[in-house]
């Protein structure tokens, strides 16, 4: 198999913004990608600055740097980079720098942009896919706003003292480790409650082998920032459409033709 | 229980994914990266159907095909390629192949072919 096509299956199946194009879409838009290397060090982009350029990392790592150089995440293979602002031609939230030396795919914006000109339905897309992912992102900070206030009620941080409140008269507040403890265990409830479902619907017993796989496969599409709601519904979209279905991998790996169908615009 | 159904792939990434897509269906799975060990399968084990890659290194696809049927072998045959000319699809029309798949595939898409020509045996 070309590498080009291989690689056009491996961004469709790892990359959201890529979800659901199709092969001749993702040839289309690979014939715009520069290939380039990197050596370990080198700022791709800087913070403030234009976002005309997307970075598609294929090999290596990336940091994403905040104010003052500080590390806030670091990027592996394979992932986009850059591809807000890119597309909201706002102007770049961080910098980005190589933590090792990278391979990476280069889209320079006035190609893309010329690119959805002549592929509308790339376009329709590209447009879906972002929604998706800022939803996800969305969830994503909830989830964060949850966790910190669940800590901030707990005693992790701070608290403010009500006016003629004596300290010691509140009820007792869990621990941080308590908090943990407890999103565990709704982590592990909904797991359990997601996988009930589908044994229910496809009308399967797992064995002891089959369920590890499959705690597996639900953790990683969680890893991977879908949410129960998604779950569900790929579930019930994998039973409904993938034929004698019996096991929950299968749900992971046809999420996105799941979500597909859903998202088309 | 259905016999195993070989998997010819030497992509291994797409190998692997066929491998899950088929025994999450229920079926029992002999994965070889080449037709060479192919042939050493379908000579040792009854198999059921064969899913069946194009290009692969040193002997492709087609040319197993048009080998095994003139060997009498009648396994049914499924191909999932990205790798199609008029050629070959002359040639995998000949042989009788069941279905023909394109890369990149849909989970969907193999389930369904491999259910279909299942119950068809």
């Amino acid at each position: 198999m070309a590498k080009t096509e291989r690689l056009a299956g491996r961004l469709v199946q790892k990359v959201p913004l890529f979800f659901g194009f199709k092969p001749a879409e993702m040839k289309a838009f690979l014939d715009i990608c520069k290939l380039s290397t990197s050596p370990k060090g080198e700022v791709l982009c800087e913070n403030n600055t234009s976002s005309n350029r997307l970075f598609i990392l294929l090999d290596g790592s990336l940091d994403i740097l905040g104010p003052g150089g500080t590390v806030l995440a670091t990027a592996t293979p394979i992932t986009t980079v850059g591809e807000m602002g890119f597309i909201s031609r706002k102007p770049r939230s961080a910098t980005v720098q190589t933590h090792a030396a990278s391979r990476l795919l280069k889209v320079e914006y006035h190609e893309f942009e010329a690119l959805l000109e002549r592929h509308v339905q790339l376009r329709a897309k590209v447009y879906r896919n972002t929604v998706r992912i800022l939803s996800d992102k969305l969830v994503d900070a909830n989830d964060r706003v949850i966790h910190y206030r669940k800590l901030y009620e707990s005693g992790a941080a701070p608290q403010r003292v009500e006016a003629g409140e004596e300290e010691g008269a509140q009820e007792p507040q869990p621990t941080p480790v308590e908090v943990e403890k407890e999103e565990e265990e709704d982590e592990e409830t909904r797991l359990e409650n997601s996988l009930q479902l589908f044994y229910e619907l496809a009308k399967v017993e797992g064995d002891e082998e089959q369920k590890t796989a499959d705690r597996e496969s639900y953790l990683d599409l969680r890893k991977t920032g879908y949410t129960d709601a998604d779950i569900e519904y790929a579930i019930k979209w994998a039973v409904r459409n993938i034929p004698s279905i019996k096991r929950f991998s299968l749900v992971k790996l046809s999420i996105d033709e799941a979500f597909e169908n859903k998202w088309d615009l | 229980m259905a016999n195993p159904i070989l998997i010819v792939e030497n992509d291994q990434d797409f190998r692997q994914m066929l491998q899950e897509i088929v025994e999450g269906i229920g079926f029992t799975v002999v994965a070889v990266d080449r037709a060479t060990e192919a042939l050493k399968i379908i000579k040792d084990q009854i198999i059921s159907l064969i899913l069946l890659d194009i290009k692969m290194p040193k002997v492709h696809g087609d040319d197993f095909l048009r080998f095994i049927r003139k060997q009498g072998t009648r396994i049914p045959v499924v191909v999932i390629s990205g790798y199609l000319t008029p050629e070959v699809l002359e040639v995998l029309r000949e042989n009788g192949v069941s279905q023909v798949i394109v890369k990149p595939f849909k989970v969907q898409r193999v389930a369904q072919a491999v259910i279909q020509v299942m119950e068809e045996a």
